[in-house]
């Protein structure tokens, strides 16, 4: 028997294909508009989220110098003790979230995390520094972090991938990788209530939140806040946290960038975000720039100075490969891929934490002073050093690749082989939480319970004389 | 129909359904010299930690009886206390948290595993290793 397909069918079927094709395929961007362009600079309403705030100026792209942009705003003053305490966390996919989410916990088990007042993250740092701002107190635990940074993202976009329908959709043009693990970093930590977190969702009583991504048109780094999406005229309140969180993980080729649409001008104008890890992996060229902004200001808020602390997943390389005679063409492939990103965001972390203490600092040091600043923070994890007004600086550097060091080479050595994927097994999350009580125990406990004693200490004095 | 219709539909009936994966075996329960062995790494990195066995399950309520403590360990838990299951191969099966502490055993709630996970059995290791 013949199947024949009379041609009014044929029309039909067309057409319906064509219907859902294009019911499927979105402008692209996720961003709306913050004022009627009609509207004089002077009179366009602002982004004020407090939770969004870096006090820095965006970076204009070459050629755009004169367009017109917003005036700068300054927001409330956060700081209640006179310390800035930041916090950055480094990417590297599930293992960073889940290293980071073990850290945060340690921190708060000895009354640091309290304290913080501003986060900075990258790539897969960026899924629990914005669940952390987001989620309730009920949520905030370590079982339940646990069990959702466990989510398998990657292996579940790969499945939704290889429907024949999405595979034809991404030959076309109409389904985007990057929105398929938007949508599920979205269904698992930024969905409450039946709708999708926004930044407006960020609470009030956790830090600010800084998420890094690369500006592919500039090179430069990208932040979500308030000053960056007034110069795009695009209302920050109304993004989704899964989509900023996606743009600061996008990994360039392997994901698609995140586009955010310039509503600053009449003719179509786009701005296409990939990982903050192709400019700084740890996030902390940010918390210094932020820092710097603010104690440089006349009225600045941090007379005794800064504490940063930095949550660096980056290991040493894959040893997984060693028992293994031959690699086949795929694993091959996403060996090299896995291999070569570690590597070079380790390169990347080590070169911009020395670059930080080099531009961050310089008090009167000499060459010489710097070298050793470097080393011991190589050595010790931890250095002081002096800012360009005199302020002491403390930055502690809780790295992964301390482990083998601490809890044996076997140890140390199944921590490291984890990959960077957005898919991490149970057992491996948890080999990610016993390292961070290791490196707290046997190092980081002992090194911050004196600076958590200083912060209760200023908290306390200031409260007191009604400051 | 012609044949070669019905065997492309047949390969994307197979290619959409996948091949059926046979479940894994359930680990062995936990032998005494096991649990020494698991006691003492544990500790090496971290003498807070504690590891226990499951004793008996209560699947309908998500609660696991952890035994094998000694009275001096279950003064070291908290309500609340994070406790992670494992099998006989050092596996994470899925966590959970102290709900009560009784005379000899502590009453864990566990939450549902995932896809690579599943419920805590009698055999089962339990240890306090997050804190």
């Amino acid at each position: 028997m013949k199947i024949r397909i009379a041609p009014f069918h044929f029309s039909r079927l067309a057409g319906a294909a064509l219907l859902l094709l294009a019911a499927s395929c979105g402008p692209g961007y996720l961003n709306r508009p913050k004022n009627d362009l009609r509207l004089s600079l002077e009179m366009r309403a602002l982004n004020t989220n407090p939770r969004a705030e870096s006090f820095l100026l965006p970076v204009i792209a070459p050629g755009q110098e004169d367009r017109p942009r917003a005036k700068v705003v300054k927001h409330e003053i956060l700081s209640t003790n006179g310390y800035f305490v930041g916090l950055a966390i480094s990417g590297g996919g599930s293992r960073s979230a889940n290293f980071a989410a073990a850290c945060m916990f340690q921190l708060q088990r000895i009354g640091f995390l309290q304290y913080v007042q501003c986060i900075s993250s990258v790539s897969g740092g960026s899924l629990v520094s914005t669940y952390y701002c987001c989620s309730p107190d009920s949520d905030w635990n370590a079982q339940n972090v646990q069990q959702k940074l466990t989510t398998e993202f990657e292996t579940t976009v790969i499945d939704k991938i290889l429907l024949p329908w999405n595979f034809l959709g991404l030959l076309i043009g109409t389904v985007n990788r990057s929105d398929m693990l938007a949508n599920e970093f979205q269904n698992s930590l930024f969905y409450r209530n039946g709708r999708a977190l926004t930044f407006a969702d960020l609470r009030h009583d956790r830090p600010r939140l800084l998420l890094n991504c690369t500006d592919m048109q500039t090179g430069r780094p990208f932040l979500f806040d308030n000053s960056n999406f007034d110069l795009i005229n695009s209302d920050l309140n109304r993004y989704p946290l899964a989509a900023a969180v996606t743009a600061s993980s996008a990994v360039p080729a392997i994901l698609e960038p995140i586009t955010l649409r310039d509503y600053s001008t009449t003719f179509p104008q786009f701005q296409h975000l990939v990982d903050g890890a192709v400019v700084d992996n740890l996030g902390v060229q940010t918390l210094v720039n932020s820092y710097a902004a603010e104690s440089e200001s006349p009225e600045n808020p941090y007379p005794n100075g800064a504490i940063l602390v930095v949550i660096d997943s980056g290991t040493s390389s894959n040893l997984r490969l060693g028992s293994k005679a031959r690699l086949g063409g795929v694993e091959n492939l996403l060996e090299g891929l896995s291999l070569s990103s570690a590597v070079l965001l380790n390169r990347t972390g080590n070169a911009t934490l020395s670059n930080v203490l080099v531009q961050g600092a310089l008090g009167d040091y000499t060459i010489n002073d710097l070298r050793n600043f470097i080393e011991q923070l190589r050595s010790d994890h931890y250095v002081e050093v002096k800012d360009r007004g005199g302020r002491l600086v403390r930055v502690v550097h809780l790295s992964l690749s301390q482990i083998g060091e601490l809890g044996g080479a076997e140890f140390g050595n199944s921590v490291n082989a984890i990959s960077t994927k957005f898919d991490i097994s149970p057992t491996d999350a948890f080999n990610l939480y016993r390292s961070a009580v290791i490196l707290f125990r046997a190092r980081f406990d002992a090194r911050l319970a004196p600076l958590v004693h200083e912060l209760g200490r200023h908290s306390t004095t200031r409260q007191s004389s009604g400051q | 129909m012609r044949p070669t219709i019905i065997a492309a539909l047949l390969f994307a009936l197979i290619g959409l359904s996948g091949c059926p994966q046979a479940p894994e075996p359930i680990a062995p329960p936990v032998t005494s010299e096991q649990l020494s062995q698991m006691r003492q790494d544990f500790r090496r990195e971290d003498h807070e930690a504690r590891v226990g066995l499951v004793t008996d399950v209560l699947a309908s309520d998500n609660l696991a009886s952890v035994g094998s403590l000694t009275p001096r360990d279950l003064q070291d838990f908290t309500i609340g206390d994070i406790v992670t299951f494992i099998d006989s191969n050092g596996k994470v099966l899925t966590l959970g948290h102290v709900e009560a502490i009784n005379r000899d055993s502590l009453t864990v709630r566990y939450s549902n595993p995932g896809p690579h996970g599943r419920a805590p059995v009698p055999g089962d290791a339990a240890v306090r290793a997050i804190h």
